[in-house]
C-alpha cells in the first residue's frame, strides 16, 4: 500500500527526512572540510594573502594577478608536464600489473593467500617511510643497494635521484611498487564478481586463455577498471610526498610536482594568494581530466 | 522506546551542564600563584637538556615552566597560526634565522630595556649580532657555532702538508689545492668532506668560503639577490665546487655522514662544532680544527645558533616580567655550562669562555673562541625571506653537487628568491 502514498521523486516524506538526516552528518563533514575550503581557496587566489602577513598588512584584492603569474611562469609550466609524464607512467603500469597480478591472485592454489598479503604489504607503509627506504635503494654510490645489484650484470653506478633524467622515473617506480597491491586487491574483488558459469561455458565453447580474458574477464570487469583508472589518476597527479621527502622538485626542477609548487608557494614562500590560484587551476584540471576519463569509458 | 531515549538525552544534557557549570566554578576561583608560563622549543639533541634546564631554572625563580618540544618545521608552523587560534607561547627557543619573520608578524618583543648593559657587554660580538633586528636586541642565545675544516691531523701530516693553528695562518688558495693534491697521491680517496649528503647544511657551512671568494647571498643593503647571488665572486665560489668534483677531492655520490670520521675517506670535513663528539670519539687526538682557507678577500667563519625570545603575548598573559627572569637565568655561567658541555658549542659570555679548557689558547677549541673574538664571522641574512632564500639555496647547491652549471643555478635562484621578496615586500 505504500507505494501508493509516494509522493513525486519516488520518496514518502518520512523517508526523504530518514535520508537527509543520514546524509547531512557526511554533507556537514564535506561542507567543512572540502567545499568551504576550495570556496576560500577560490576567493584568496584573487588576493595578495600571505601566511604570515606583516603585523599591520592587510590583504588586497588583486584580479587575475596570481593566474597570470602561474601561466607566464617557467616552473609551473615544467610542473605540469613533470606531473603529467608522472601519471603517464604511473597509471598505465598500475592499471596493467595490478590487473595481471588480480588475475594470477584469483586462482583457486595453495598458498595464494600469502601472495596476496605479500603485494598488498606495501600499501600499509606510508609513503614517507616508503620514500626513505627507496631512498637506500637508489643510493648513488658504487655501494648503493640497486647499484651493487646492477653490478652483477656488468650495468655501471647510476646516480639515481641525482640524476634528472632517471630521477621521475624512479619516483613512478616507488609509487607503482606501493599502490599497486591495493589496486590489485580492488580488481581481484571485480574479479570474484564474474560469474564462473561464463568460464565453464566458454571452455565448453573452445575458447583460448586469451580470449576468455578479452570477451570476459575485461569486459565485466569494466566499472572496477573505471574506478581504478580515475582513482590512480587523481592519486598520481596528487605527487608530493615523494618529492617532499627525497628530492625537493630537483635536480633542476626534474621532479618538480604541481601540488609541490603548490606548497612552496603557500609555506615556504608564505603566498598564500598564488597558492590558491594554483589549487584552482589545477581543479579544473584534474576535474576535466576525470570527466573525459568518465566519458571515453562509458559503456555506450 | 522514545521515551526512554528522551529521557536519556535530557540526563545526559543535564549532566553535561552541571559539569560545565563545575569547571567554571574551578576556573573562577581566585588563584594566588602566577600561572607560569609556556615555551616552545624547537627540538634538537639538546632536548633533555633543556627539560633539566628548565626544572632548575623553575625551581630557582619558582615559576612553573611548561615546556614543550616541536620538529622544527612542526614549530614553526605551530607560531604561523598561533596568534590566529589565540595560543601563543611566552617564550620559544628556536634557530635565530626564523626570527626577523616572526618579529615582522608581530609576534618578537623586543628586550633591549631588559637586558643589562653589563651583561650585553659580556656577549660576544656575533651573538649580539645575530639577536639584533632592525636595531632591536629581539632575543639572546646562550652559546654560538664554532665553524672552521675538521682535520685528520695523522693524514695531514703524512701527506706532509703544513697545519695552520690560527686564523692568521691559514692556508692560501694555492696552498690549500697543493694541500689537497698530496692527500690524494697520499692515497686518501676523497680529501674533502663537505656534508654533500646534505646539501642544505652548506648553506650554514660554505658560508667561510663564499664570504673568502668575495661573494654572498644577498646584498646586504637592498636585501636582494640578484646582483650578489649572481655575481662573479659568488660564482667562482660555487663553481669551485665543481672543481673539486672533477678533480676527485671531492666525492659527489657520498650520501652518508661518516665519510671523515667513520669511513676515513676524507682527510678535512666542512663542518662546525656540533660534530665534536662523533669526530674526537672516532678520531681522538686525530681531530683537530684548522681555518679555512684564504681564497682571496680573507679568511672567514661563520656563526648563528640557537636564540631565546619573549613574545608579545607576554603583555596580554602579564609575564613579562617572568619571561626576562628566565631568560636571564639562561645566561648564568653554570646554565650556560649545562649546555654547552654537552654540544661542545662556544658559550656567548666571553667570562664563560675563560673558563672552559678546551677553549683556551692551546686548547682543541681555541680556534673558534679566536675566530669569533676576531669577529671575523658572517651571518646569514637576517630576512622574512629567510625560507625562501634557503630553499632555493639548498636546491642550487645539491644541483651544482650534482653536476649542474654554477653560473646559470644560481642565476636562476637569484631570480626565484628576487621575484618573492618584491612580491611579498621583504625588502622593504
Amino acid at each position: 500500500m505504500k507505494f501508493i502514498s509516494l509522493q513525486k521523486g519516488g520518496l514518502h516524506r518520512n523517508q526523504t527526512r530518514t535520508a537527509w538526516a543520514f546524509c547531512t552528518p557526511a554533507f556537514i563533514s564535506i561542507c567543512i572540510f572540502y567545499l568551504f575550503p576550495f570556496i576560500l581557496a577560490v576567493f584568496y587566489s584573487f588576493t595578495n594573502k600571505m601566511l604570515v602577513p606583516r603585523a599591520g598588512k592587510t590583504t588586497g584584492f588583486t584580479g587575475i594577478q596570481n593566474y597570470l603569474k602561474f601561466f607566464m611562469n617557467d616552473t609551473a609550466r615544467i610542473a605540469f608536464r613533470n606531473t603529467a609524464l608522472y601519471a603517464l607512467m604511473v597509471v598505465p603500469a598500475i592499471m596493467l600489473f595490478g590487473t595481471i597480478l588480480a588475475v594470477f591472485v584469483n586462482k583457486r592454489i595453495r598458498g595464494v593467500k600469502f601472495f596476496r598479503a605479500v603485494y598488498f604489504s606495501p600499501q600499509v607503509v606510508t609513503m614517507t617511510v616508503v620514500a626513505v627506504v627507496w631512498s637506500y635503494i637508489f643510493s648513488p654510490g658504487k655501494t648503493g643497494l640497486l647499484n651493487s645489484f646492477l653490478a652483477l650484470f656488468g650495468i655501471g653506478a647510476q646516480t639515481w635521484l641525482q640524476n634528472s633524467g632517471e630521477a621521475l622515473f624512479c619516483l613512478a617506480f616507488m609509487y607503482v611498487w606501493q599502490t599497486i597491491g591495493l589496486e590489485m586487491i580492488i580488481i581481484l574483488g571485480g574479479l570474484q564478481y564474474i560469474p564462473q558459469e561464463l568460464y565453464e561455458a566458454s571452455y565448453l565453447d573452445g575458447c583460448t586463455i586469451p580470449q576468455r580474458f578479452f570477451y570476459i574477464t575485461v569486459p565485466l570487469l569494466r566499472n572496477t577498471l573505471v574506478y581504478v583508472l580515475i582513482s590512480v589518476t587523481i592519486g598520481s597527479l596528487k605527487l608530493f610526498t615523494q618529492v617532499y621527502v627525497l628530492t625537493n622538485g630537483g635536480p633542476d626542477n626534474s621532479t618538480t610536482s604541481v601540488v609541490y609548487l603548490l606548497y612552496k608557494a603557500g609555506f615556504i614562500n608564505n603566498q598564500v594568494g598564488y597558492s590558491s590560484a594554483i589549487a584552482v587551476i589545477f581543479f579544473i584540471v584534474v576535474f576535466i581530466i576525470s570527466l573525459i576519463q568518465n566519458h571515453a569509458v562509458k559503456e555506450r | 522506546m522514545k521515551r526512554t531515549i528522551l529521557a536519556l538525552a535530557t540526563l545526559a544534557v543535564a549532566a553535561a551542564g552541571l559539569a560545565a557549570e563545575g569547571t567554571k566554578d574551578t576556573k573562577q576561583e581566585p588563584s594566588a600563584k602566577p600561572a607560569g608560563i609556556k615555551v616552545w622549543i624547537s627540538s634538537g639533541a639538546e632536548d633533555d637538556v633543556y627539560r633539566k634546564l628548565f626544572d632548575k631554572i623553575g625551581k630557582e625563580t619558582g615559576t612553573t615552566i611548561k615546556d614543550e618540544y616541536y620538529p622544527k618545521d612542526e614549530l614553526d608552523s605551530k607560531l604561523q597560526v598561533a596568534p590566529v587560534v589565540g595560543d601563543v607561547p611566552d617564550m620559544i627557543v628556536v634557530d635565530y634565522l626564523q626570527m626577523p619573520a616572526y618579529y615582522e608578524a608581530g609576534l618578537i618583543a623586543p628586550i633591549d630595556s631588559r637586558m643589562p648593559a653589563a651583561l650585553k657587554q659580556d656577549l660576544i660580538p656575533s651573538v649580539v649580532s645575530e639577536a639584533t633586528y632592525k636595531g632591536k636586541l629581539i632575543a639572546t642565545a646562550q652559546f654560538d657555532a664554532g665553524m672552521g675544516f675538521w682535520a685528520n691531523k695523522s693524514m695531514l701530516l703524512k701527506a706532509g702538508v703544513r697545519i695552520p693553528t690560527s686564523y692568521k695562518n691559514a692556508w692560501s688558495k694555492e696552498e690549500f689545492e697543493d694541500a689537497l693534491k698530496k692527500l690524494k697521491a697520499s692515497g686518501v680517496p676523497y680529501p674533502i668532506y663537505m656534508r654533500q649528503n646534505k646539501p642544505s647544511s652548506l648553506y650554514f657551512t660554505f658560508m667561510p668560503i663564499l664570504a673568502s671568494f668575495g661573494g654572498d647571498y644577498v646584498n646586504r643593503k637592498t636585501m636582494l639577490a640578484s646582483g650578489t647571488l649572481d655575481s662573479k665572486n659568488t660564482i667562482a665560489a660555487y663553481s669551485y665546487i665543481t672543481w673539486l668534483l672533477k678533480q676527485g677531492y671531492l666525492n659527489g655520490t657520498c650520501d652518508y655522514e661518516d665519510a671523515f670520521f667513520g669511513k676515513k675517506e676524507s682527510a678535512l670535513a666542512l663542518i662546525g662544532h656540533w660534530k665534536y663528539t662523533d669526530h674526537v670519539k672516532n678520531l681522538g687526538d686525530d681531530a683537530i680544527i684548522i681555518p679555512t682557507p684564504d681564497f682571496g678577500h680573507g679568511v672567514f667563519t661563520c656563526s648563528g645558533s640557537t636564540v631565546w625570545a619573549m613574545t608579545t603575548a607576554t603583555a596580554k598573559n602579564k609575564t613579562a616580567d617572568i619571561v626576562a627572569q628566565v631568560i636571564a637565568k639562561s645566561l648564568e655561567p653554570e646554565n650556560i655550562r649545562i649546555v654547552t658541555d654537552f654540544n661542545g658549542a662556544i658559550p656567548s659570555r666571553k667570562s664563560v669562555m675563560d673558563t672552559v679548557p678546551a677553549l683556551q689558547k692551546g686548547g682543541r677549541l681555541y680556534l673558534y673562541r679566536e675566530q669569533l673574538e676576531a669577529g671575523i664571522s658572517v651571518l646569514r641574512p637576517l630576512t622574512p625571506a629567510h625560507m625562501t632564500i634557503y630553499t632555493a639555496m639548498e636546491a642550487a647547491t645539491k644541483d651544482i653537487l650534482h653536476g649542474g652549471n654554477a653560473q646559470t643555478t644560481l642565476q636562476h635562484a637569484a631570480k626565484e628568491i628576487d621575484d618573492v621578496i618584491k612580491e611579498n615586500g621583504w625588502n622593504r
